[in-house]
């Protein structure tokens, strides 16, 4: 109602743009399920741990791209709407910041402050590079391997 | 709407006796009847905290805790917290004052989803009475932040069924919080642009913001922590590799912007009292208006603050401390502004207003304080002392209660159409003023001689108790404080003085336009704005130039005032 | 291209607003507040799975292979069907074709409930292996991944899977109300704004499988 938001006309996405949209969508469901379980794709895995999954994670994120912007219609919503759903992709953004937490903890140097023992998840951490070098996964639950290096 | 014509403005018809039924009251989608119904709900939410507030007062008048098991005072403070941050304290200014005043400020006729608003008071009520039923079946011993592993591995009291009815409070804010979203964006009336909004406005928007983009992640948080008591999944639990530390991030990633969701509309009600009774215009509106979103954007930013002494990474520290320490600009950029504004203008020292001023006193030792906290080295001292209770109260009582009570005394006289009783109107006030710094000052000394907070003995250290018999003393005097607005307020609600349309001669559409109380539609007729908010200034430029005409010998002293106005009122218009 | 209004009434204007644009917009803009909510709602446990997979990768990598990637497969194409449907219904709305939604709409709800029968089965076969990460997990544990990870990656499998779940549910029921209210003419539904609120929704629940399919079941073999 207020002059600085006009009251635009609402956008209809033409059913053309529709089908082609599934189309697409489709095609991406089949490369992703190609990439990560297709033997013909298997020398992506050299990409390291995240490899194949890091390329879902694209298709996927390209996925949602023509959703919201085609089926939900935000390309031609109103500016309101498109401010609304990037204010939460911000916010979801900014959880992330406890992420730097998690890579950080215990690594930093702090005069008078040495801890001593392990965390659990340090623990599992441990084991889990242990068990990459032993190439074992069968250790049974509550023993642990401590390493020489303290797992930095 | 000049004083002087004082009519009778009680419209025959208004949103209160448009019907009397129980189950109108309870079907209404009037964005004003739910205000009201949400006040019923948070004054009894609120009598519930200060009931255990003042168990926990009563307990640590002696250092051998006389009264209290140690499990029963666990569960006294938990009350406490649980009611009185997501019972009382986030709905009470947004879901009573913004309930009933955005609408009325913007000059629309009600919110954008009435149907909505009402939903998100039965949300509130079932998860009151969830929690209500929880305290019954014998309360939570976790506290209101619930750290896991206590909350989901150890405690074996009621955590589940209040952490359920939390969640659903949590939706209630929510759906608020779109509710306010859509209506700042779409129902403002002509005229009424983004830099016209009262000030109230934008800071509820901006606290609207912290409800949608904070309160999902807590209600995950907590969610999970259900999930791993009734079904055994294990996300937080170190056993199974995860981190209980964990909960504390997504806990407070919400929780500390809910610091924001309860101090931000009160300092939206702060700048409506500041201007109405100093008759200013707001010093630096667009400063106050945009200090109101940096708050809500970088109070997501700090949460870490929160979390010094716990397990996490000293890097991240380092950046959440820097980060803490800026949210001190925007407050800061309020709290000048707001003394500013005084300067000059012609300041009454209604009840409101020493409402309004105990806030700016109370606000800065509040925030002053949390500077201390910021900064890692005193935090990881203070954290866990009393010095961290008494300054969170001084910015949730000093700043959020206070500015309540001077934003429902202030528009009172619209929400009941009556006038309370000035006297015991300035009473209270000054007994809240002065009980509440009796009882909370102490704290801060306590906590620096090292009193840990949620003890009741405090046998190690007798010589503690003076300060607690203090704080005790203080807090009856609170607690008087609190109860006088509930006696005089009902009863005016009843008995008292009509009032007229604008008995404080403010500006605003809620009381220019609108009826004391208004009708169920708001207004009767079309609202066009014209004027920007707080245009007090046409009234403090005359009485400037009034000042400066007297310095000057220019002007001329009038014996007969209405004679003098019968001769020059012509060409004054 | 402005929307048409119902064949037979106009759309009704509610008396908050002041004409029929400020209205579509205001549900439009609040529908999107909410979907930001419930970005952030399944933004908080995307998070903790990230931060746990980061933690234990090869543990992850394992697992993954024990879910069904084909019955996974399978669903998204549901999904992915069921948005199209959706799409479609609302275009049939802002045409003002009122009565031609309802097929969409029962297509979308067809698909809907295919997919919480392929789920069921999923649901079934994993517990029936004792794979529900409550206390007794260990005991039928006989895979090489670390157990006590396991029982971490399974938690997170079937609370995010399961809440996605409770969205779908919630889904259809949204629907069937939307269908009857359609075909008896409710006075609620005068134009194409509450086929759009729930294809908006629906849209969500399709845009968190999309992300959950790959983060579960198309991790590569360590």
């Amino acid at each position: 109602m207020s002059e600085n938001e006009k009251g635009h006309s609402h956008h209809i996405t033409p059913v053309s743009k529709l089908n082609w949209t599934f189309f697409y969508l489709g095609c991406l469901m089949f490369l992703t399920i190609a990439s990560a379980r297709f033997e013909v794709f298997e020398f992506l895995n050299a990409l390291g741990p995240w490899g194949t999954n890091s390329i879902a994670m694209a298709i996927a994120v390209a996925k949602a791209t023509f959703v919201v912007l085609t089926f939900m219609g935000l390309r031609g919503a109103s500016r309101m709407s498109k401010y609304m759903a990037a204010i939460g992709v911000f916010a979801f953004a900014l959880l992330g910041m406890a992420m730097f937490d998690y890579s950080y903890r215990q690594n930093e140097p702090v005069a008078g402050w040495e801890y001593k023992g392990t965390t659990s998840m340090q623990r599992n951490n441990d084991r889990n590079r242990a068990d990459d070098r032993n190439g074992s996964w069968s250790r049974p639950p509550g023993v642990v391997k401590k390493e020489e290096d303290g797992g930095h | 709407m000049s004083a002087a014509a004082e009519q009778e403005t009680v419209q025959e018809k208004n949103y209160l006796n448009a019907d009397h039924t129980l189950r109108s009251w309870l079907t209404t989608t009037d964005h004003k009847r739910i205000a009201i119904l949400y006040l019923i709900g948070v004054t009894f939410f609120f009598i519930l905290g200060g009931l255990s507030a003042a168990l926990i007062r009563l307990e640590l008048t002696s250092p051998t805790g006389w009264m209290l098991s140690n499990e029963m005072f666990n569960k006294t403070f938990s009350a406490h917290g649980i009611f009185m941050v997501f019972f009382f304290m986030i709905p009470a200014i947004p879901a009573v004052l913004g309930n009933f005043l955005l609408p009325l400020m913007i000059g629309a006729r009600d919110l954008a989803f009435p149907r909505l608003n009402l939903v998100s008071w039965y949300l509130y009520a079932v998860g009151g009475t969830l929690v209500l039923i929880a305290m019954m079946m014998g309360g939570v011993d976790a506290g209101w932040t619930f750290y896991t592993p206590l909350s989901s591995i150890y405690s074996e009291t009621q955590i589940s069924l209040t952490l359920v009815g939390i969640f659903l409070n949590g939706f209630s804010s929510i759906v608020t919080g779109v509710n306010f979203i859509a209506t700042i964006h779409k129902m403002r009336a002509p005229g009424m642009t983004w830099f016209r909004l009262p000030l109230f406005v934008w800071a509820h928007y901006a606290t609207s913001l912290i409800m949608i983009l904070g309160t999902p992640v807590v209600a995950m948080a907590l969610l999970l922590v259900v999930l791993e008591r009734s079904l055994g999944v294990g996300i937080y639990s170190p056993e199974l590799g995860g981190d209980p530390v964990l909960f504390q991030h997504l806990f407070w990633f919400y929780s500390h912007p809910a610091v924001y969701i309860m101090i931000l509309p009160a300092m939206g009600v702060q700048s409506e009292l500041i201007a109405c009774f100093s008759k200013r215009k707001i010093f630096g509106y667009h400063f106050v208006a945009f200090s109101s979103l940096a708050i809500a954007v970088l109070g997501f930013l700090v949460w870490g603050h929160h979390m010094f002494i716990s397990s996490q990474s000293v890097y991240l520290s380092v950046i959440f401390s820097l980060l803490s320490f800026l949210v001190a600009i925007p407050s800061a950029v309020k709290t000048f502004n707001w003394s500013v504004s005084l300067y000059k203008g012609s300041i009454s020292f209604q009840t409101p207003m020493i409402y309004a001023l105990s806030f700016i006193g109370l606000f800065v030792i509040g925030g002053i304080t949390g500077m201390f906290l910021a900064s890692i080295r005193t935090d990881i001292h203070l954290t866990g002392t009393y010095f961290i209770v008494a300054h969170f109260h001084y910015v949730m009582v000093g700043g959020t209660v206070t500015a309540f009570m001077g934003g429902l005394h202030f528009w009172w006289p619209k929400i009941s159409g009556r006038l309370y009783s000035e006297f015991w109107g300035r009473i209270s006030a000054l007994l809240v003023f002065v009980g509440f710094n009796l009882t909370f000052f102490p704290q801060f000394i306590l906590g620096v001689l090292g009193m840990p907070r949620r003890y009741h003995m405090y046998g190690i250290a007798p010589e503690w108790l003076f300060y607690n018999v203090l704080s005790t003393a203080g807090s009856t005097v609170l607690g008087l404080g609190f109860f006088l607005p509930m006696i005089y307020l009902t009863h005016s609600y009843f008995k008292g003085r009509k009032s007229t349309q604008n008995p404080w001669n403010a500006k605003g559409l809620e009381w220019e336009k609108a009826a004391s109380p208004p009708i169920t539609v708001n207004f009767t007729e079309k609202i066009l704005v014209t004027e920007d908010a707080y245009n007090y200034d046409a009234i403090s430029d005359a009485a400037q130039a009034l000042r400066t005409m007297e310095k000057r010998g220019q002007l001329a002293v009038v014996d007969d005032e209405d004679a003098w106005w019968d001769e020059n009122s012509e060409d004054k218009s | 291209m402005a929307i048409q209004a119902h064949e037979s009434n106009e759309p009704e204007v509610y008396f908050q607003y002041e004409d029929i644009d400020q209205q579509q917009d205001t549900y439009l803009i609040g529908m999107w507040a909410f979907l930001a909510q419930e970005l952030l709602f399944f933004g908080a446990i995307f998070f903790i799975y990230f931060l746990y997979r980061i933690n234990y990768l090869h543990d992850f990598a394992q697992l993954s292979g024990h879910l069904n990637w084909q019955l996974g497969g399978l669903n998204t194409a549901i999904l992915l069907a069921s948005s199209y449907f959706v799409a479609r219904a609302v275009h049939r709305g802002q045409t003002g074709e009122m009565k031609k939604q309802v097929n969409w709409l029962w297509a979308t709800v067809a698909c809907a409930v295919g997919f919480l029968v392929i789920k069921f089965f999923e649901y079934k076969d994993k517990i029936g292996s004792g794979l529900f990460p409550n206390e007794h997990f260990a005991q039928h544990y006989h895979y090489e991944a670390n157990p006590e990870v396991a029982r971490l990656f399974y938690s997170l499998y079937f609370v995010m899977t399961g809440l996605h779940g409770i969205h779908v549910l919630v889904g259809i029921i949204i629907f069937v109300v939307l269908i009857r209210l359609i075909k008896k003419r409710s006075s609620l539904i005068t134009d194409y704004i509450p086929t759009e609120l729930c294809g908006l929704y629906w849209h969500f629940v399709d845009l968190v499988w999309i992300f959950l399919y790959p983060l579960f079941y198309l991790i590569p073999a360590p």
